[in-house]
């Protein structure tokens, strides 16, 4: 476990004179835990609380940037083994393979799906990041070409796959800018593989078989001072794999090993023939550790599910999570459908609109920002009650959309009923629904009916 | 320790029924039972209350100090309520709460230096609750700059680190001791203070004291200044006044790492024993977690 910021400020002097260019000692302190800041900043740190610092002067397991305009990802960075334990960082970035023996209508059709499949769950955009472009043609013109079509016409991030020097030197010349991924080093090219990494200042992937080959490819990148690296451990059975990773993320995060402190490269692609089959080791790979995970292809019921479990997996679970303000429609809903009110808590949102959906009676649902809050812990924060509401509901357009003006709140609000009912200046009935989500199917469909 | 009595609160079913009727009896009963239980403050929760707060406010506070002598802790988030009470207050009032959210602190803060109160500040931040201590150690900071540039001298500054409950996120449990254990050096001068039941909320109520007893034992060993309690647990109330040194020298060694055989430990020392490595996320909470 990393030390946190307050376990780091404790062993300062706590002069705060500014002298390592923040502040404060805790200021400092934060930046270090965050491994924004070097130790060494500070002139005053006692031998004794250097020694304890050690660990955080480099972080365990380090941050690399694929990209530098558009979609760019971020990898790596992690400081757990265990979500729950604090959270998991930075997402793994989703790659379509594409080969350029592929004829250029098929290529075309999946820049396309790269840019298309784009999916707006409950405010947050998912997509996937990268295009993994591999050489199979054994043809530089051909390979430039291909990655200069895809530069042209998608913001997606660019990962060149080919093992031959000069191929990837002819690739980079044409897209060095985007700061591609370079795959992959191996014992045989290493040397020329570095000096490429090097002279384009982009990230590089070493390929090994098996961990310990990996790890001497690693130490040798970092003795010719690259930094940013991926790994590539070369297993491509599921258990295998599966355990690299772990023992990857172990040595990194408890056994300090420098050498195996890189994100991963997952090649799923590689793993079966199947695209099912490929999404379900991309979700244990999302789960477990993955850090660039390549499919051989998008369909839209393969890329949602593993987008969505990316999401609920690198959401940080110490924030209660918000959705935005407004009117969602439920169903389609017309100017007699009922109105309905909740708080802009993201599971209070999902159980509700879920509630409602089983329902099957279509419906309006007004969410108002509660600041991520419950129903009750908004209304006991005085972010939910009726002098707060009232002005939601007169601004948030609902008025022109249905005729009537009956509105069902949650049934924990009924206190707030009749002083809601008084501060809608009498224009809206308010109806107190029930208390709990899985009763509104029954509430709507028998209540509402009658009024 | 300031112990502040938790128990005229607008959320009980009772009680909450008493402020609205505006039942002055049962409200001074209330204050005389906890007076005698040894308070030190008694906290007045009149939740929200945004449409009658400055009348009621007023009311509350002038109806508890014609029977007890004690200082109140003032606890709304309408200004004006705070206001209103703060006018008729005798002594010096607790505000409870302001924190970084603009709302709050612009009109709540003045309040404190223009009536010399003394001023709860939650460390909740604009962008909700604290993640994890150094969430709370970097709002703290913050927090205690902006009451002191409004006038309040340190002493009179009294940091809230929020706990929450147990059977919701251990993690946070957790924070708010690592939190409590740089406090001193975090704000020098200030007070910590704790809204302990909640730690235990959502917990059978039988159970309910363990936990409030072993949480309060365990921030007690970094100097914890002041905790807003159920008046009525009179062991709460010895362990605060540091009559049980032998249990918190025991929460104190297993916060340590030592390690004790608990199930061989007399029966209070195991009940106390258990709920620590509950509280410290040694060992996952449950509702039989005394039976384990
Ligand atoms: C976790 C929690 C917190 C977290 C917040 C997490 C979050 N995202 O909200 C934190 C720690 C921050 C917190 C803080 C506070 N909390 Co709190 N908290 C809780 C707890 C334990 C769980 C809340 C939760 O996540 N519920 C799950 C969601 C899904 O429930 P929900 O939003 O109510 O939605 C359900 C129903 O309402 C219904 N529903 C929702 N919308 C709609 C709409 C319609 C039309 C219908 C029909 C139904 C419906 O369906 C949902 C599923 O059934 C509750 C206890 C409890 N039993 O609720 C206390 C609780 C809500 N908190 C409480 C209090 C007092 C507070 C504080 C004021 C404490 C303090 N003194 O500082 C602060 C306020 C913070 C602030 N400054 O604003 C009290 C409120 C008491 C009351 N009745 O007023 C509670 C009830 C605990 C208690 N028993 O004392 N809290
Ligand atoms: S230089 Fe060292 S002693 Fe001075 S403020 Fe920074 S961390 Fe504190």
């Amino acid at each position: 476990m990393p030390l946190s910021g307050i376990e780091i400020f404790k062993l300062l002097p706590k002069k705060n004179c500014g002298e390592c260019g923040v502040p404060t000692c805790l200021a400092f302190a934060m930046n270090l835990a965050q491994g924004k800041a070097e130790l060494d900043a500070c002139p005053y740190i006692s031998d004794e609380a250097r020694e304890k610092l050690a660990e955080v002067a480099a972080p365990p397991i380090r941050e690399v940037v694929i990209g530098s305009d558009g979609r760019v990802v971020k990898v790596g960075g992690e400081t757990v083994l265990f979500r729950h334990e604090k959270t998991f960082v930075n997402p793994p970035g989703i790659a379509m393979l594409i080969s350029d023996t592929m004829d250029d209508s098929e290529i075309d059709a999946r820049i396309d799906r790269i840019n298309s499949m784009v999916y707006d769950r409950a405010g947050f955009i998912l997509r996937p990041e990268i295009a993994a472009l591999r050489c199979d043609s054994g043809s530089k013109e051909r390979f430039t070409d291909v990655v200069g079509r895809i530069i042209s016409s998608s913001d997606c991030s660019i990962m060149l796959i080919s093992y031959d020097p000069s191929i990837q030197c002819a690739a980079l010349e044409v897209c060095k800018a985007k700061r591609p991924l370079i795959y992959a080093a191996t014992s045989e090219n290493i040397d020329e593989m570095m000096e490429l990494a090097k002279e384009y200042a982009c990230p590089l992937a070493v390929k090994g078989n098996g961990l310990s080959e990996v790890a001497r490819l690693t130490s040798t990148a970092i003795q010719a001072g690259l930094k940013d690296l991926l790994i590539d451990t070369g297993a491509r059975s599921l258990k295998e794999a599966f355990v690299h990773h772990i023992m990857l993320r172990r040595g990194a995060l408890i056994g300090k090993i420098r050498e195996l402190g890189f994100p991963t490269v997952v090649m799923a692609c590689e793993m079966s023939d199947d695209l099912l089959m490929q999404t379900l080791i991309g979700a244990i790979f999302i789960a477990k550790y993955g850090g660039i995970i390549v499919l051989s292809d998008f369909q839209g019921h393969s890329l949602y599910p593993l987008l969505l479990a990316r999401m609920n997996i690198y959401t940080d679970p110490r924030k209660p999570l918000a959705v935005e303000e407004g009117i969602y429609e439920i169903g389609k809903p017309t100017e007699e459908s009922p109105v309905l009110l909740t708080c802009n808590f993201s599971l209070t949102y999902f159980l509700v609109s879920t509630e409602i959906e089983n329902s099957r009676v279509p419906s309006w649902l007004l969410v108002k920002d509660t600041e991520g809050l419950s129903v009750m812990t908004a209304w006991a924060g005085g972010k939910f009650t009726a002098d707060v509401i009232a002005p939601f509901i007169k601004k948030c357009g609902i008025e022109s959309r249905v005729k009537h003006r009956k509105l069902i709140i949650p049934g924990y609000l009924a206190p707030e009923s009749g002083a809601l009912e008084e501060e809608l200046g009498g224009e809206w009935e308010i109806l107190v629904g029930p208390r709990e989500a899985a009763n509104i199917p029954a509430y709507l469909r028998t209540v509402w009916q009658a009024a | 320790m300031i112990l502040v009595g938790e128990n005229i609160n607008i959320m009980s079913k009772t009680i909450g029924a008493a402020i609205r009727n505006r039942d002055a009896a049962t409200i001074q009963q209330l204050a005389r039972q906890q007076a005698g239980a040894g308070m030190d403050y008694l906290d007045l929760n009149i939740g929200p209350a945004r449409r009658d707060g400055p009348e009621l406010m007023e009311w509350i506070v002038k109806t508890v100090q014609e029977v007890v002598e004690l200082p109140l802790s003032l606890d709304t988030t309408n200004p004006d309520a705070m206001e209103a009470g703060l006018k008729v207050h005798r002594g010096k009032a607790i505000i409870n709460s302001i924190s970084l959210q603009p709302e709050r602190l612009e009109r709540m803060l003045p309040l404190a230096k223009q009536y010399g109160a003394a001023v709860v500040g939650l460390l909740w931040g604009t962008e909700g609750m604290p993640r994890d201590a150094d969430d709370r150690a970097a709002l703290c900071v913050e927090l205690v700059q902006r009451v002191m540039d409004a006038g309040v001298p340190p002493e009179d500054i009294l940091i809230d680190p929020i706990v929450t409950p147990v059977s919701a996120d251990i993690g946070q449990v957790i924070a708010v001791v690592e939190f409590m254990s740089a406090f001193k050096d975090l704000a020098p001068g200030c007070k910590s203070i704790v809204g302990l039941s909640n730690v235990s909320n959502g917990t059978p109520t039988e159970l309910r004291p363990h936990l409030n007893r072993a949480y309060l034992a365990m921030l007690m060993k970094y100097g914890l200044d002041a905790a807003i309690v159920n008046a009525f647990d009179e062991e709460l109330v010895k362990l605060a006044r540091g009559e049980m040194p032998e249990i918190l020298n025991l929460v104190h060694r297993i916060m340590d790492g030592e390690r004790f055989d608990v199930n061989e430990l007399p029966e209070k020392e195991r009940i106390y024993a258990k709920t620590t490595l509950v509280l410290m996320g040694k060992v996952v909470y449950s509702h039989s977690w005394l039976e384990a």
